[in-house]
């Protein structure tokens, strides 16, 4: 029975003319997000790849811990291009002595209490445009057939009510969910045929999964439309309903929360939280540069001392033994007080974006009946674009940062850089290789073309600048620099029960709306007046 | 055969539309309720129909109760409204080859679903009910009122079923579709079917009707066969009955 009903309302809506506007229009955009954003993701693939290599030749080129600044990159997720998610920086540079930090990314976030911006992404066609589409089709579909007259002919036959419903609510949703589905998967197709190199399991799982919540969210929608549909007799009313239902779900409720109630109840926590970030991170600068002890500042000294003129060759140049003995010093002062109040700020920061998940998680619950909202936190999940992706992520270049602090670079190795060896240098001697060109030269190369070494070695004297470089490549033999393995992130393949134990809340909650709905839908149409 | 007890219906306003309505109407008889407007005829038929829920009282055709098997005594009627309307964007044919597919009986304990439409050539009903051939594979849209009737008829008639429930039909129809559609009606039910017809054109009715009654304020205040009719001026009577000088004389 089910069968000629449900034939017959598709078919009632492939014949209808508005339906071809709605469907070209949808195709259209579909379309153009979604070759903008392949092509979009075929630049940071190459940006990516750029990346790797330059991270790669600057480690194998290092030759001063000064210069390690290895990089944690983010793989683009390829799923990015059907949902964006949240803005996630792909780089963050690990420098030995700094925090972790991308600047970019990492400041401007704090300083921003909503960083997210509608993207023009396929979710935000969905839950956007095709909301909308599905409110169109579906807004005279009980009482346009009443007002038609077919309704009173259909309801002599031996029909329940709840199956007329039944019938309307998968019409619609067929036919939307074909108008979705064919294209979604003919851009799959694309993407495989296009970046089969970059394609994982998780991929296809993850679309496979978005499919479903797609199909969810139009059965939300076509069940939505078909309620109001119920509500009133006249098709021009129902349609301003919808339309006010949509307006209501998609643009004043979100922006209701985002720029009104949520900042008067979170905007005092997040500012306390960002300002007690910026005053770790300034704390972390002063201790770094200006209140390091005299006995400990040897990176100052050795700043002035090559920049500097005769004058502080004399007075700032400590000898061999004295400039080790200085720069280890400066090292444990840079552990005992510079790293504290890093990690300080690197748990400030965590703080911040774990007060923005449990934001997000009471958004939810606040919108636990608007399935917008629901969808976008939902497909965020799923292609590794949340807030905790980000957490993530920050979390494994830490521990790349901890390993290198622990294992890769070892103090012997520090010591031993060349930009010591050149310490070794005393004043006296410095007048009598003026002739020694080449050799100045080729010392001057190594010791990395700082500016003053020429006068330096004006006054140092072939027979010690001889002496100085065989020293050189002495120490370099023996204390063959090793550097820190470098890592790239991996971007965690979510297994089919770890996206459902994630998001199975919010799955629970949008079946149940759905359900609820269902039921409001029928029992209204019982008491609907078919005549 | 159409058997209403004390039928009543009070609209959510408190208008009281039906107030204890009796009738009956035997198999094979045409039966044609007259009365003015608001007396109640079409929300009589509506009831029998199930688009609206009695406040009081049953009905039963053919042993089938409203009140307790509504799904199945949907089974037992068709319907012809006033203004038959179809869906716009298909053909005649493929309305009726919808509503043909959709006549199924549900099963009940000891008999399986069946379909009555499928033994109806469906092109030949849509000859019988004289549309044109031209216009049965042309969309809904282009027809005229009389010939969207006929697809309405021929919908009811695939159906098949034993009662045929048509408020006003005639309303609205030329000389010739009016004297074609009664010619289908009297065939119908020569071939056993029990008809219900509101109608304001009282010759028809006279002419048509085995049975004629008059509705006024909800009631059925007469009934006459033929055969009581035939010496008598049906119009007089009616007009009577409206102006409530019958109801008049009885107080008297
Ligand atoms: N939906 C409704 N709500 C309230 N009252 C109604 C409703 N529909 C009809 N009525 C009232 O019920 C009474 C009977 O109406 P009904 O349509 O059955 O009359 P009718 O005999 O078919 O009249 P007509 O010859 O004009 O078709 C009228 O008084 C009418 O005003
Ligand atoms: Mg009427």
């Amino acid at each position: 029975m089910l069968i000629p009903l449900l034939e017959h309302e598709l078919q009632n809506l492939l014949k209808s003319r508005r339906i071809y506007l709605t469907v070209t229009m949808f195709l259209l955009l579909f379309a153009t997000v979604f070759i903008v954003r392949a092509i979009d993701f075929q630049k940071q693939i190459n940006q990516y790849n750029d990346d790797v290599m330059l991270n790669d030749k600057d480690l194998r080129e290092a030759t001063n811990y000064s210069q390690i600044k290895p990089r944690a990159i983010q793989k683009p997720i390829i799923f990015s291009i059907f949902n964006e998610g949240f803005k996630i920086p792909r780089v963050i540079t690990i420098q030995y002595y700094e925090p972790i930090t991308n600047t970019m990314t990492l400041n401007e976030e704090t300083n921003l209490l909503y960083n997210e911006s509608t993207q023009l992404d396929i979710t935000f066609l969905i839950t956007f445009f095709l909301s909308l589409f599905i409110l169109l089709i579906s807004y005279d579909s009980v009482n346009g057939e009443k007002q038609v007259g077919t309704l009173r002919i259909l309801m002599t036959y031996p029909l329940k009510r709840q199956s007329f419903i039944l019938k309307k609510t998968l019409g619609v949703f067929f036919f939307v969910a074909l108008t979705f589905t064919i294209p979604y998967f003919l851009s799959i197709m694309g993407i495989t045929y296009h970046f089969v190199n970059v394609l994982s399991l998780n991929f296809f799982l993850s679309a496979i999964f978005y499919w479903f919540l797609v199909m969810l969210f139009i059965m939300f929608f076509s069940l939505l439309g078909i309620f109001i549909s119920c509500c009133t007799t006249n098709p021009n009313r129902s349609l301003v309903y919808c339309l006010l239902v949509w307006i209501m779900f998609s643009i004043v409720l979100p922006i209701s929360w985002d720029y009104i109630i949520a900042p008067r109840l979170y905007n005092d926590t997040l500012t306390q939280l960002s300002q007690g970030y910026r005053d770790k991170i300034m704390q972390a600068q002063r201790i770094m540069y200006n209140d390091v002890p005299d006995e400990a500042n040897i990176n100052l000294v050795g700043h002035m001392n090559w920049s500097g003129r005769h004058f502080f060759y004399e007075t700032n140049v400590a000898g061999w033994k004295a400039t080790h003995e200085q720069h280890h010093r400066y090292q444990m002062y840079i552990y005992e007080n510079y790293f504290p109040v890093t990690r300080d700020a690197e748990q400030a920061y965590d703080e911040i974006q774990r007060k923005r998940i449990y934001m997000e998680n009471v958004r939810n619950w606040v919108f636990f009946y608007n399935p917008i909202v629901l969808f976008n936190s939902l497909s965020a999940q799923i292609t590794g674009n949340s807030r905790e992706d980000l957490l993530r992520f920050l979390h494994t270049t830490r521990e790349l940062r901890d390993e290198l602090v622990n294992l890769g670079v070892s103090e012997e190795w520090l010591l031993d850089s060349r930009f010591f060896i050149m310490y070794e240098l005393e004043t006296d001697v410095m007048y009598n290789i003026t002739d020694q060109y080449d050799l100045f030269m080729l010392i001057y190369e190594y010791a990395g073309g700082h500016g003053p070494l020429e006068d330096f070695f004006n006054e140092i004297g072939e027979e010690r600048a001889v002496g100085y470089l065989q020293e050189m490549v002495s120490q370099q033999e023996r204390y063959n620099m090793v550097l820190p393995r470098f890592r790239r992130y991996e971007q965690p393949i979510y297994t089919f029960s770890e996206i459902f134990a994630r998001i199975l809340q919010y799955l629970v909650v949008f079946v149940v709306s759905i359900l609820v709905l269902w039921v409001m839908t029928w029992r209204k149409f019982l008491g609907f007046d078919v005549r | 055969m159409l058997k209403i007890t004390d039928l009543s219906k009070r609209y959510e306003d408190g208008n009281l539309a039906l107030d204890n309505l009796c009738l009956e109407i035997r198999r094979g008889k045409i039966f044609t309720l007259l009365g003015a407007n608001g007396a109640g005829k079409s929300t009589a038929i509506n009831i029998i129909c199930g688009f609206i829920p009695p406040t009081g009282g049953d009905v039963w055709v053919d042993e089938i109760s409203l009140s307790e098997n509504p799904l199945l005594l949907r089974c037992k009627i068709a319907y012809l409204s006033e203004n038959v309307m179809l869906y716009d964007n298909f053909t005649g044919y493929q309305n009726l080859k919808f509503f043909a597919d959709i006549s199924k009986i549900p099963a009940t304990k000891g008999n399986k679903a069946t379909n009555p439409a499928m033994k109806f050539n469906l092109i030949k009903v849509l000859r019988d009910v004289g549309l044109q051939d031209e216009f049965i594979h042309e969309n809904i849209s282009k027809y005229s009122k009389g010939m969207r009737q006929k697809i309405g008829i021929a919908i009811a008639l695939v159906k098949d079923a034993p009662m045929l429930l048509l408020d006003e039909p005639f309303s609205g129809l030329d000389p010739k579709a009016s004297h074609d559609f009664q010619a289908l009606l009297y065939k119908l039910r020569n071939d056993g079917k029990t008809i219900l017809m509101s109608t304001h054109d009282i010759f028809r009715a006279k002419e048509m009707a085995d049975v004629v009654g008059i509705m006024q304020g909800g009631k059925l205040v007469m009934t006459k066969t033929r055969t009581e009719l035939e010496s008598e001026d049906l119009n007089r009577i009616y007009l009577d009955y409206i102006e409530e000088r019958v109801v008049m004389e009885n107080e008297e």
